[in-house]
């Protein structure tokens, strides 16, 4: 009897030590549930972990002391094993601690103590069933906790929201601008920030805060009387995630950056994300403004209601797509990119000048010309308002190394939309050689070889000579590289990225373009 | 609704036309739907007071009363704005009486047009409408601002200055320095007042030292300029910053003496109206050519001073070359010089508006400045024997 509660309480306890990994995970998946589970389910146990069973087995089996003794420090060992692998490989996004994710471990203890306790007091064979089946299925308390605290949370957050909703309130004139697309949202409501700022007093939503609870956060710990303006960022999952937000914050301007298939296992078609991005026009206030990038054929294609006007946008001098203004004669350089808007209607022009590069960031800039100028910015305030954007670092920014070559750094890219833009960029970038250095993208899944193979392909056509960091992985990049014929004497596969480095400064000779792309860790050097 | 916080008053000799100047002001912003008014009162013996009262002009003919009716307070740091709190503290009791969004001083010459103030509400950190700290101190002083206007290339009248100590020592030899670099008459003024208060002019030695005197009352500084006989004086306006702005028509002011004195501007028949009841000319009888030059110095000198809010310019022009000269800076201008914007066809609001925007505008930049870096440098510094 002794013996059982002290293997049950030293179960708990490990048990719960496992949570903070379930919990972490269950943060990650932005606490929706059902995905949550789905993933949980399929890694019970890594190998390892058969020691943990073994241990089991051997502790409440048994009844020689000598056994007991073994299956504990084998749990032990578990234990170990686990902390070990934990501080191997720490994550990325750590574990943030905030007041619900401690109300939710507390209820996940609670519900280990209640099932241990319970468990002490029945027969024998019971508590190592109960033993074995805990532990691989830690997540149930989490699940539990997280039903538990269901209307306690419920209760909370509503709070929260309607102090945001009063502090809105407050400001009566405040004029809220939404923004949503598959790709490109925060960088959009990056340059719409940065422009609107020298006229507005301007408050955006913090790097990807773009749920309800996020912009619950942003309104209540910095909106001012004295903003003029919100940008929200609205981020989807599901259906009505969108229009959710849309009830909440009220925006009477709408941007729509592009639609795509991104979180696809979440929305199930491609149908349903086209519907949920739209929702944002569909849901503008009355006489709102839908800001429509005719250059992305879903966005281009949503129906307005009639009392919204919309103002369309492209970053290309197709006039078929009928925008409203659209820019001209783009050209790149050492101080980044010049451009002529066109308001197409009226053929009025003006050249303005920005330190981004790249059609996207274009793409942004005229949306953010296009809500400026419905403001009632006027016409020569504009290059105020582009000519102080410049790249994040690492984001198609540039540099002069030493005053003989330029580096485009494109190394915080991973999709292939981006790489595809960096070499347009590189392409008409002036300078000599044009050089790439470059791992191939990874996170792509399935498609990973056919789009690392047209990535080859599209830098045969552009580049004057190749570093490929890492021979294996950037096998599909080489294959593309050798159906275009790609002179194999103006290519270098580097083992790691400094024997690519060595090999740049070797070959790098006065005005030189290199471009940098993709990430480049080492630990894929294979 | 934006509660602004006008801050009238103030320990200068001009405490009771700022009175009229704030009143004039909160009159137009309690119609603008947009803003609550604080109304923030510093009494003559530099202790801050809030409270409805404060909003009624009339209230204002019984000083003592003020106080009695109104909550003494102090300006504090707040959460994103500037907290009003009781002062003293009381115990047990919550001491925040009110907040302020945006502050609006509206206090004539010393610790209000000075950039003291403006101080104070750079650290509480929230937008302050008018100039701040270096462009008020700058036009504050006359020294100050005509060597800055000089090195900038925009025509000052001659002048030279001198310490009021050292007067008492070397009053002969800075008499005969003073004369051997500008011929009589002189005008001597205190180098930090406005309102001309302690101005006087002099047409021989006597009077020099007598005007000296006289200005030595209000400035430990002293400035003596070459004083322009027959001169006119013309006065526009500059409202916005050196990002955005606009200029006012000019004006001439109509007196009987020489120059316009403290009593002329403030206490003759019209008191209570402020400046916008003084005698003058509006628009200044000018040609093109000269309307022209003037406007262009205006704005060269608001620029380079990085001045903001709403600015009177004062302007003399010399009767023999017919040249304009910038006299002096009023950055709280009297009745912040609606009076001008009227006659411009802008109205009080939509100058007040302007005003409040500009300060939006330059907290806007100072917002986007670099100010700290992200890494704690002492983190992996090695701090042991630094304390010795």
């Amino acid at each position: 009897m002794i013996t059982t509660a002290i293997g049950i309480l030293a179960i708990t306890l490990m048990t719960y030590f496992r949570n903070f990994t379930d919990t972490h995970r269950f943060q990650q998946f932005g606490y929706y549930m059902v995905p949550y589970l789905k993933k949980a389910v399929t890694q019970l146990l890594r190998p390892f972990e058969l020691i943990y069973i073994l241990g089991v087995i051997l502790y409440f089996a048994t009844d020689l002391i000598l056994l007991k003794i073994i299956g504990g420090l084998l749990l032990l060992t578990n234990m170990y094993f686990l902390r070990l692998i934990k501080k191997a490989y720490p994550a990325k996004k750590k574990l943030v601690y905030t007041p619900r994710i401690r109300r939710l471990m507390t209820a996940a203890l609670l519900v280990l103590l209640i099932f241990g306790t319970a468990v002490i007091y029945l027969p024998s064979p019971i508590g190592m069933i109960y033993a074995l089946l805990i532990y691989p299925f830690s997540f149930i308390t989490i699940y539990l906790g997280n039903l538990i605290n269901k209307p306690i949370e419920g209760t909370i957050n509503n709070y929260y929201y309607n102090d945001a909703l009063k502090l809105m309130a407050q400001n009566p004139n405040l004029i809220v601008i939404g923004i949503t697309g598959s790709y490109g949202k925060t960088s959009t409501k990056n340059v719409l920030y940065t422009m609107l700022s020298k006229d507005f007093n301007v408050l955006m939503t913090p790097e990807s805060f773009n749920t309800k609870m996020g912009l619950t956060r942003t309104i209540r710990e910095h909106l001012k009387p004295t903003h003029q303006i919100l940008i929200a960022e609205m981020g989807a999952k599901e259906v009505g995630d969108i229009k959710e937000l849309c009830d909440f914050v009220k925006p009477s301007y709408g941007i729509i950056t592009s639609i795509g298939p991104q979180h696809l296992d979440t929305f199930k078609t491609f149908e349903n994300i086209i519907w949920t991005k739209g929702e944002l026009f569909r849901h503008l206030q009355p006489g709102g403004t839908a800001i429509v990038n005719v250059d992305d054929e879903s966005v281009r294609n949503l129906q307005l209601r009639e009392d919204v006007t919309a103002i369309r946008y492209s970053a290309s001098d197709d006039l078929t797509l009928s925008p409203d203004y659209h820019i001209e004669a783009i050209s790149v350089g050492s101080t980044g990119s010049s451009f002529t808007l066109v308001q197409t209607k009226t053929g009025k022009k003006i050249r303005l000048s920005t330190k981004l590069l790249g059609s996207h960031n274009l793409s942004n800039v005229v949306a953010g010309i296009a809500v400026a100028l419905q403001l009632g910015v006027s016409f020569d305030r504009l290059n105020t308002m582009t000519s102080d954007l410049k790249p994040v670092l690492h984001r198609l920014s540039t540099r002069r190394v030493n005053d003989q070559y330029t580096v485009l750094d494109d190394a915080f890219n991973s999709n292939p939309i981006g790489s595809r833009m960096a070499l347009d960029v590189l392409k008409n970038y002036p300078g000599n050689k044009k050089i790439i250095i470059t791992p191939g993208m990874i996170e792509l899944g399935d498609q990973a070889y056919v789009l690392n193979k047209k990535f080859g392909e599209y830098i045969a056509e552009v580049c004057d000579y190749v570093i490929l960091v890492g021979k294996k992985q950037t096998q599909p990049i080489q294959d593309g590289l050798a159906e275009k014929g790609y002179d194999s004497r103006r290519l270098y596969i580097a083992s790691n990225l400094n024997d690519g480095f060595s090999k740049l400064n070797e070959i790098v000779a006065l005005n030189d373009v290199v471009l940098i792309e993709n990430d480049l860790p080492d630990t894929f050097n294979e | 609704m934006i509660n602004i916080g006008v801050i009238f008053g103030g320990t200068s000799v001009e405490h009771e036309v700022s009175i009229i100047s704030a009143q004039q002001a909160i009159a137009q912003l309690q119609d603008m739907s947009l803003y609550k008014i604080v109304p923030i009162y510093i009494s003559k013996q530099n202790r801050w007071y809030t409270g409805d009262y404060l909003l009624e002009v009339e209230h204002f003919k019984d000083l003592k009363k003020v106080l009695d009716n109104s909550t003494r307070v102090q300006l504090v740091k707040g959460e994103r704005n500037a907290y009003l709190i009781e002062d003293p503290v009381k115990k047990f009791k919550n001491p925040i009486i009110d907040h302020i969004d945006v502050a609006f001083p509206i206090i004539h010459g010393t610790g209000g047009e000075d950039g003291s103030l403006q101080g104070l509400l750079e650290h509480l950190d929230i937008p302050y409408v008018g100039c701040n700290v270096l462009a008020a101190s700058l036009t504050m002083d006359k020294v100050a601002s005509k060597l800055f206007l000089q090195s900038t290339g925009i025509r000052v009248v001659d002048g030279e200055w001198f310490f009021t100590h050292h007067w008492l020592n070397y009053q002969t030899d800075i008499i005969e320095a003073l004369e051997k670099k500008l011929p009589y008459p002189m005008i001597v003024k205190p180098a930090d007042i406005g309102s001309s208060v302690g101005v006087a002019p002099a047409k021989n030695r006597a009077e020099l030292i007598e005007a000296v005197d006289f200005a030595k009352q209000y400035s430990t500084r002293i400035l003596v300029e070459k004083m322009l006989v027959g001169m006119r004086e013309i006065n526009i306006s500059v409202l916005g910053d050196s990002e955005k702005l606009e200029i006012s028509v000019c004006e001439e002011p109509i007196t009987a003496s020489d120059f316009l004195t403290y009593e002329d501007k403030y206490v003759g028949e019209s008191r209570s109206k402020g400046m916008s009841a003084a005698k003058r000319k509006i628009p200044a009888d000018l040609t093109p050519e000269l309307r022209r030059e003037i406007e262009q110095m205006a704005v060269e000198a608001f620029i380079a001073l990085d001045c903001a809010g709403v600015t009177r310019i004062d302007f003399m022009i010399d009767k023999v070359s017919g040249k304009p000269f910038i006299n002096e800076f009023n950055t709280v201008p009297g009745s912040l010089a609606f009076y001008l914007w009227e006659a411009t066809g802008k109205s009080f609001k939509d100058m007040l508006q302007a005003m409040i925007d500009a300060s939006y505008r330059a907290y806007r930049r100072k917002e986007a400045l670099m100010r700290s870096n992200d890494i704690n440098i002492l983190s992996t510094a090695d701090l042991k024997g630094i304390k010795k």
